[in-house]
């Protein structure tokens, strides 16, 4: 992405709030996107993330905040007025319409005579890969050919906004992975700041350059995919993009130091900050981060482990671990293990393991962070 | 690759659009206010004052409750529209399941006649009826020879045949599609686990449509309850509420005892109308997205059972409505047995005959065109647009309460309403009448039809708009193209088998009412259906058959012009898909 003119701010969303009866769809949402950025927004579901969408577009009025595109508040002006192209869960292709009268729709109405319309559309077909198709109506086109026709039809009449409301959810896993990096080279083509809602974060790590996590009407978390993925801001985050373990009722008994049951483990001084002394605190490490052998330092976070049940996933294998029986029960902790690794070390069922716990892997969030735990 | 920019719509006509919608919905409640509300409760106020315009209370109710000769026509309507509702939803379900439970033939064939009696009007039915069972009748004289009964056609038993006859197609219609949307993976499931025919019959079977059932039961009895037609032919001294209200106010010119027989009227229908929707909010969550259709099994004892049912039930209709057909082409029923169409020259009945047909031809077309257009936008408005959600909630209250008035009402009403100078509220309070002019015209004729049939025009648009994708107003107006462009360019093409079931309900059923014209037509404008009650009564009765004939067959027509149009569109945006 280059710097200079597309650092500026080109949407802007100030303390936006909408509350639908008693519900509270929005509350105090602000966000910028700089041109050409393509923005992900993340969240399970009911977390307000169409209704953001939806307020951008200038379909739902906010009860409170500002909308800026380009320097200029809109928050006011209708959604035929901002120029934005919005792709729908469902298309919305007109049936009764070719592909190619579809993707004229908008263009008609704007006076520009029919062969500059017809030279439009061919490129844009074209651009989505569907040439020679535009005299097909959407009953005689694939999911995904259809999804194409809805794309090109929401950048028919050049937007400076792209909204999409998550558009590939509707597609069988293999179209799926095909559109994600068609409409991310789209996208980077045309250099039209895009924001596409999602609820797959496999879809929103791959496809964004910043993605917005979402949950229960706020964004809780706004950064890159590596941040989101490394340095999740609260345990919601961490659970919903990949999977997370929780180690819960850790003690902080000294600097960068826990005490879980019977593990004294040590974490990354830098992460350290939020948890007083004595407090407690839920401490995080991704199945994938949980290493077995070939450590440099042996004796730091190196738990001894029950193998309860290995889980073969192909390339690796799910080793679900039990640490201790504690006051609340068993405690384990699920590792993913290539299969690599576990033919070398030849691991069963049943035994004993030595595994390791990376300092700086580990994530710390103070005990009553971020409640919903799912 | 850069695009070149197009600019959005400009200010000016964005402003027009976002103007447009709140005016329609507005003007779509005003006219809903002016043709339903109002009225209605002008006849409510009309029932309680006395005929000189004072207010009395419910002085006119007491007086009616208190007159043994006149609270009995209550106690007759319940007793006839029960009847008929018990036999009707019987023989009905009977008909039904043949045609959705058995491998029986010809099953198009069945469906086609068992609709004839919604293409006649009621008033046929009752003339029909003394064609057969009158003192002259048909079968009359069979009976009477061989086994020695006279059927007592007027009074109870002519107006039970009668309503049975007219209900009976709109029966077996819910009840077809009740049974249609059962699942057939219950019985599946039901005959894997070993129940027996029987057992399947009253532990699947009979609890999956007890919704469509009771829907049955309750329109039937508000149809028969509320049937003016066949009671005036058939009714005799046997007094009921419909033909009161016509006695009243035609006979006696006693407006307040109309108001207070039409308020009557109504109230059973509001009362199964207000549980039916109770009922129906219920059944929506029964078909599941993954319902699988029932397919029936041949099964031959069965089948040829159903197949002798079925055929037994549309030669019954059929010998039924050739015998008005035969009635209308003898000569002089029944000395002169010689066919001919001498009747079907309406000679001697001045403006009764074919410029009363012509009349409610043009006026069914007015109503159909004019009616389905304010229909389909009242409903579009209503259910696409996201501004004034509690304007449209009361307009949608609004238009599917005409369903609960009878026509004798909407007549009686518009009589009140229109035909007055200046409104009056009882206490001297008067307004001048900006409506007058419309009464004695076509227009009138024309806006009681619509209000009259706007309930299932109404609801079967809403449920064709329910279907498409939502989103089609909010891409185009992203697209800066206004809601009406989309409405003109996108639903109503693809909306084209609603539109047409639309048109050809509100002709069909213009063609066929009478019980809310025969208040409001005027000598100028002579319509078919009251000529027929006007022969009837003058006792020129092969005349008023010939004439029902007619309106049959223009029916019949109509809907087979229908069903072809239907056809060819459909081939012709096959690739559209979705129908």
């Amino acid at each position: 992405m280059s710097e200079g003119r597309y650092d500026i701010d080109f949407l802007k969303v100030e303390s936006i709030r909408k509350v639908f009866g008693n519900q509270i769809a929005l509350s105090d949402t602000s966000f910028s996107a700089r041109k050409a950025e393509f923005i992900c927004v993340l969240g399970p579901s009911g977390c307000g993330k169409s209704t953001l969408l939806r307020v951008i577009a200038g379909l739902e009025t906010p009860d409170s905040g500002r909308i800026y595109f380009d320097g200029k508040d809109i928050t006011k002006e209708p959604v035929a007025a901002r120029n934005v192209g919005i792709v729908f869960q469902s298309y919305a292709l007109f049936p009764n319409l070719t592909a190619f009268q579809n993707i004229a729709y908008g263009l008609v109405s704007q006076k520009l005579g029919k062969r500059v319309i017809r030279q439009r559309v061919d490129d844009l077909l074209n651009l989505v890969g569907l040439s020679g198709l535009g005299d097909r109506y959407p009953a005689e086109l694939s999911g995904g050919q259809q999804q194409r026709v809805a794309l090109a039809r929401a950048m028919a009449l050049s937007p400076s906004l792209l909204l999409l409301d998550e558009p590939l959810s509707a597609l069988d896993a293999q179209v799926r992975g095909m559109l994600r990096t068609e409409i991310r080279r789209l996208q980077q083509r045309l250099q039209v700041t895009t924001l596409m809602v999602t609820h797959d974060q496999e879809e929103a790590l791959s496809m964004g350059d910043r993605i917005l996590v979402m949950h229960e009407g706020r964004i809780v978390q706004d950064g890159t995919p590596a941040e989101i993925y490394d340095r999740p801001a609260s345990p919601f985050v961490a659970a919903f993009v990949g999977s997370m373990n929780f180690l819960e009722d850790a003690v902080r008994i000294d600097d960068a130091t826990y005490q879980y049951g019977p593990h004294r483990l040590r974490v990354d001084p830098a992460k350290d900050g939020r948890v007083s002394l004595g407090c407690k605190a839920v401490i995080g490490i991704r199945p994938e981060d949980i290493r077995i052998g070939g450590v440099q330092d042996p004796d730091i976070n190196t738990i001894t482990a029950r193998v309860r049940y290995l889980s073969y996933r192909g390339a690796m294998f799910r080793v679900s671990l039990g640490l201790w029986d504690g006051l609340e029960g068993r405690r384990s902790l699920e590792a993913d293990i290539p299969t690599e690794t576990i033919r070398h070390y030849d691991v069963r069922p049943d035994t004993p393991l030595r595994v390791h716990l990376p300092i700086d892997r580990l994530r710390v969030y103070p005990h009553a962070a971020e409640s919903a735990l799912p | 690759m850069m695009l070149r920019r197009c600019f959005p719509m400009t200010p000016l006509r964005i402003t027009i659009s976002k103007a447009l919608l709140p005016i329609g919905i507005l003007l779509s409640l005003g006219w809903l206010i002016v043709g339903v509300a109002l009225p209605v409760l002008q006849v409510f106020l009309n029932s309680l004052q006395d005929n000189h315009g004072r207010f009395v209370g419910l002085e006119n109710y007491l007086r009616y409750l208190q007159t043994p000769a006149l609270s009995v026509s209550i106690v007759n309507s319940i007793y006839v529209s029960l009847m008929t509702t018990v036999i009707s939803v019987v023989f009905g379900f009977g008909f039904a399941y043949m045609l959705t439970r058995s491998r029986v033939p010809g099953k198009g064939l069945f469906k086609a006649v068992v609709m004839i009696p919604l293409y006649a009007p009621t008033l046929l039915n009752g003339i029909a009826l003394t064609y057969l069972l009158g003192r002259k009748g048909l079968i009359t004289h069979l009976l009477q020879s061989h086994w020695g009964i006279q059927p007592p056609l007027y009074g109870a038993f002519g107006i039970i045949a009668s309503e049975v006859i007219y209900t009976f197609p709109q029966a077996v219609l819910i009840l077809y599609i009740a049974l249609s949307l059962s699942d057939a993976r219950l019985y599946e499931a039901a005959k894997s686990l070993g129940a027996g025919p029987l057992r399947i019959f009253f532990t699947v079977t009979l609890p999956g449509v007890r919704y469509g059932l009771f829907s049955a039961l309750c329109v039937c009895f508000i149809l028969a309850f509320t049937d003016f037609g066949a009671p005036k032919v058939v009714g005799g001294s046997f007094n009921i509420l419909a033909t009161d209200i016509y006695k009243q106010v035609i006979g006696q010119q006693n407006f307040s005892m109309g108001a207070v027989l039409s308020i009557l009227l109504m109230g059973p229908s509001v009362l199964m109308f207000c549980i039916d929707r109770m009922v129906k909010r219920k059944q929506a969550s029964m078909v599941t997205s993954r319902f699988v259709g029932y397919e029936p099994t041949a099964h031959r004892f069965r089948d040829e059972c159903l197949l002798l049912y079925g055929a037994g039930i549309c030669l019954f209709i059929l010998g039924f409505y050739g015998a008005a057909l035969y009635a209308s082409l003898v000569r002089v029923w029944p000395y002169d047995v010689t066919l001919g169409f001498w009747h079907y020259r309406f000679t001697g009945t001045g403006g009764g005959g074919y410029e009363a047909f012509f009349n409610s031809i043009r006026m069914s077309l007015y109503s159909a065109l004019i009616g389905t257009i304010i229909t389909f936008l009242g409903a579009y408005l209503i259910e696409k647009s996201r501004i004034l959600p509690n304007i449209r909630r009361f307009s949608y209250f609004l238009s599917i309460l005409p369903m609960t008035i009878p026509g004798l009402v909407i007549g009686l009403a518009y009589i009140f309403f229109f035909n007055t100078p200046k409104w009056s509220f009882g206490t001297g309070f008067s307004i001048s009448n900006p409506f007058n002019s419309l009464y004695g015209t076509m227009g009138i004729l024309v806006l009681s039809n619509i209000v009259h049939f706007y309930s299932v025009g109404f609801l079967t648009a809403t449920t064709a708009l329910k279907q498409l994708d939502r989103e089609f107003e909010s891409v185009s107006e992203s697209m800066g193209v206004p809601f009406y462009q989309v409405l003109i360019r996108v639903t109503v093409p693809i909306c084209y088998p609603a539109v047409l079931e639309i048109m050809t309900y509100y002709f069909v059923s213009s063609m066929a009412t009478v019980s809310a014209v025969i208040f409001l037509y005027s000598a100028d404008i002579p319509l078919a259906s009251v000529a027929i009650a006007n022969m009837d009564d003058a006792g020129d009765t092969a005349k008023a058959c010939a004439l029902g004939m007619l309106i049959v067959i223009t029916n019949i027509a109509a809907r087979a012009g229908h069903h072809v149009l239907l056809q060819h569109i459909r081939r012709k945006h096959a690739r559209w898909h979705f129908t």
